[in-house]
C-alpha cells in the first residue's frame, strides 16, 4: 500500500481519537431506567461541557493550583483514586474517605458516601472547599477565572458572554460530570443481546443475584441507598457515615452502595479504602448475615470456587469504552494548545 | 414597490399602537398598585448599650412572602428569597394591586427544602453569597457572630439551618396586616443568645437539634408592629 495513503490513515485515526466530539444530547443507555438529573435545567451543550472538561482537569480549583478534580479521579481508573485508600489533597494532606469512581452519575439523587451532597450540580463545591482537599472557596475561584483570559473565551463561547458566574461555572462541571456514562461492558452487550456469558461467568452472575444484588442492584449495580456491610469502624477515622448527616441513630455506619461497575480498576475499596484487592472484599463478604435497609436478612455463604466464578462475572462489569473513552481524558487540545497561544 | 412600502408602514402604524396602548396599561397598574412596605431590625440596643455583647455577622433569609385575606391567597412574592444583612437591612417592599384586600403576611426565616435541593440558584440564593454549606449541601438559614465581653474575650458562631427529617430548621411566621400601612418587622436574637450564652453553647455550625431549637427561638420572638399610615399621606 501506499506509504502516505497509509500515513493519512493513520493521521486521521489520530485525529478522530484524539479531538473526539462530546455528545452533545444526553442518551440513556437501553437497558438503563430514567436518570434522575433534571437535564431540562442544564441542557447540553458542547461548549459548556468542554469548559466542564477543562474545569476538571485544571489546579486551577485548589488554593496553591496544585490539584485538580482529575488528582484524585483519573479516567483511566474509572475516576477512583487507584491505589490510594483516602483521598489527597494540597499541601499533602490526607482526607478521611477514600475517592469513589465516577460513572453514570445522572441517575443519583445524592453524593458521596454519606450522601452529604443533595445535587450534582452542587458537587464540585464540597471537595473545593474542604480544607483536606481543594481549600479553595467559591469567590475566589470565580475571581482567578474571570482574570483568565483562557476561559473567558471559553464561557464567552457557551454562553454569549464572558461572565464567569456560579451557576455557569457549576452547570458546565456539571454537564462535564454527566457525560461520565459506563455502559458498555460485556454485561451490557450480553443484557442487550450481543453478546453471551461464558459458563462462568453465567454461574458466577447466578451466585451474583443471589447474595449481591439486593444493594448492587442492576444495571447501576448499585440501589444507590445507605446500607450497612459490617465492617467495624476504623478507630482514627471514626467515620459513623449517613448518621453524621442525618444525626439519626438507624444511620449509623451506613454508607452509600458504591457500583460494580469498572470494579476491578477502582481499588482499594470501601469507604475508606480498607481492602486493596477485590479478594480481600470477597473475603469480607463470604459468610456474612446483612440486614439491607428494606429490613430484608441476606445471608452470604461463598465457598472458593464460587468466589472464583463471581470474580469471573465482575470483571463482565469493565467498560473499556468508559474507562479510555478520549473525550473523557484530559483535554490536551484545550488545557495545553490554546491556553498557551492565549495566555 | 409601493405596495410593499404601504404595507411595511401600516404594520408599523400598529406596532407602535400597540406598544401605546401596552405602555397605556402598565402606567395605569403602576398607578393603581400599593406598596406593602416592611422594614427590618434586630434588638440588639440594650446588647450594645452595655457592651456586653459585639455582634459582627447577623444575617438572614425571608423567604416565601404570601398575602393572604381570610384563608384565600391573594398575592404571592415572586422572588424566592430575600438576604437580609440585619446590620444594615433594607426595607422589602412589595407591588401589590390596589383592589387587593388583604389582612394577613406569611413568611419563613429559612429557605425551604424544595429550594435546598434544587441544585444551583442564582440571586441571593447563590452560594457565593456565604449562606450555602459547601461539605453539605443545604443553605444557612441565619447566622449569628459576634463576641462575648467577658473576663476573657469570647467569641461566638451560630449558623442555622438544615433542610431535612427532625432537623428541619425552616419557621413559618404569620402576623396580621393590611394594605396602605407599612410595618416593621423585628427580630429579637435576645432570647436565643441567652439561652446559647447561659449554656455555655458558642458555636452551632451545621444542622442538627440544637440548630431546631435556635429558630424557633428566634420565630418566636419575631414581631411586626405597624408604623405609618399611609392614607393619611
Amino acid at each position: 500500500m501506499n506509504k502516505g495513503l497509509v500515513f493519512f490513515i493513520l493521521l486521521s485515526v489520530f485525529s478522530i481519537a484524539f479531538i473526539a466530539p462530546l455528545e452533545s444530547e444526553f442518551i440513556k443507555p437501553k437497558n438503563f431506567p430514567k436518570p434522575k438529573y433534571n437535564f431540562q435545567k442544564n441542557s447540553f451543550d458542547s461548549n459548556k461541557i468542554n469548559i466542564g472538561r477543562a474545569l476538571f482537569y485544571d489546579p486551577i480549583l485548589s488554593k496553591d493550583s496544585t490539584i485538580s478534580c482529575a488528582s484524585c479521579h483519573s479516567n483511566y481508573t474509572a475516576f477512583a483514586h487507584v491505589d490510594h485508600a483516602l483521598s489527597h489533597g494540597i499541601a499533602d494532606r490526607i482526607g478521611f474517605r477514600n475517592a469513589p469512581g465516577l460513572m453514570n452519575l445522572a441517575w443519583h439523587e445524592n453524593f458521596m458516601w454519606d450522601g452529604a451532597i443533595n445535587n450534582l450540580e452542587m458537587q464540585a463545591l464540597a471537595p473545593l472547599t474542604n480544607h483536606l482537599e481543594m481549600d479553595e472557596n467559591l469567590n475566589h475561584v470565580l475571581a482567578k477565572l474571570n482574570r483568565s483570559v483562557f476561559y473567558k473565551s471559553l464561557f464567552k463561547q457557551a454562553y454569549g458572554d464572558d461572565i464567569i458566574s456560579t451557576d455557569r461555572f457549576l452547570k458546565s462541571i456539571t454537564q462535564f460530570l454527566l457525560q461520565m456514562v459506563s455502559a458498555s461492558a460485556k454485561y451490557d452487550s450480553v443484557k442487550n443481546g450481543n453478546t453471551i456469558f461464558t459458563s462462568q461467568e453465567k454461574k458466577g452472575y447466578h451466585i451474583f443475584k443471589k447474595n449481591c444484588s439486593a444493594c448492587h442492584t442492576e444495571p447501576l449495580f448499585t440501589n444507590l441507598k445507605f446500607e450497612r456491610n459490617n465492617l467495624p469502624v476504623d478507630p482514627n477515622l471514626k467515620d459513623m457515615g449517613r448518621m453524621r448527616i442525618t444525626q439519626n441513630a438507624q444511620d449509623s455506619i451506613r454508607f452509600k452502595v458504591p457500583t460494580l461497575r469498572n470494579i476491578a480498576f477502582t481499588f482499594p475499596y470501601m469507604h475508606d479504602g480498607r481492602f486493596s484487592k477485590l479478594q480481600d472484599v470477597l473475603h469480607h463478604y463470604e459468610n456474612i448475615d446483612l440486614l439491607t435497609s428494606n429490613n430484608k436478612r441476606i445471608k452470604i455463604r461463598l465457598n472458593k470456587a464460587e468466589k472464583v466464578d463471581l470474580m469471573a462475572f465482575l470483571l463482565t462489569l469493565t467498560d473499556e469504552n468508559f474507562l479510555f473513552n478520549p473525550a473523557l481524558a484530559f483535554p490536551k487540545e484545550l488545557l495545553l494548545l490554546n491556553r498557551r497561544k492565549n495566555e | 414597490m409601493c405596495f410593499f412600502y404601504n404595507n411595511i408602514r401600516m404594520y408599523f402604524k400598529k406596532l407602535i399602537l400597540l406598544f401605546l396602548c401596552c405602555a397605556a396599561l402598565y402606567n395605569k397598574a403602576d398607578a393603581q398598585s400599593q406598596k406593602a412596605t416592611f422594614f427590618l431590625q434586630t434588638d440588639f440596643d440594650q446588647l450594645y448599650l452595655n457592651d456586653s455583647v459585639k455582634i459582627s455577622k447577623c444575617a438572614i433569609y425571608l423567604t416565601n412572602f404570601k398575602f393572604y385575606n381570610q384563608a384565600q391567597l391573594v398575592f404571592e412574592d415572586t422572588i424566592k428569597a430575600h438576604l437580609v444583612d440585619l446590620l444594615d437591612p433594607n426595607p422589602i417592599q412589595f407591588n401589590i394591586a390596589a383592589n387587593l384586600v388583604y389582612n394577613r403576611v406569611t413568611f419563613n426565616i429559612g429557605v425551604d427544602s424544595n429550594t435546598n435541593v434544587a441544585g444551583i440558584l442564582t440571586g441571593d440564593l447563590d452560594p457565593r453569597k456565604g449562606m450555602y454549606w459547601a461539605w453539605q449541601s443545604g443553605y444557612i438559614n441565619f447566622k449569628l457572630e459576634g463576641i462575648l465581653n467577658t473576663k476573657v474575650q469570647q467569641p461566638f458562631q451560630y449558623h442555622v439551618g438544615g433542610y431535612a427529617g427532625k432537623l428541619k430548621a425552616i419557621q413559618t411566621n404569620s402576623f396580621e396586616v393590611y394594605p396602605n400601612n407599612k410595618y416593621t418587622l423585628s427580630f429579637n436574637f435576645m432570647p436565643m443568645l441567652q439561652h446559647c450564652l447561659a449554656q455555655k453553647q458558642f458555636e452551632i455550625m451545621s444542622p442538627q437539634l440544637k440548630a431546631v431549637q435556635l429558630a424557633k427561638l428566634l420565630s418566636e420572638n419575631t414581631t411586626c408592629t405597624k408604623v405609618q399610615n399611609l392614607s393619611n399621606e
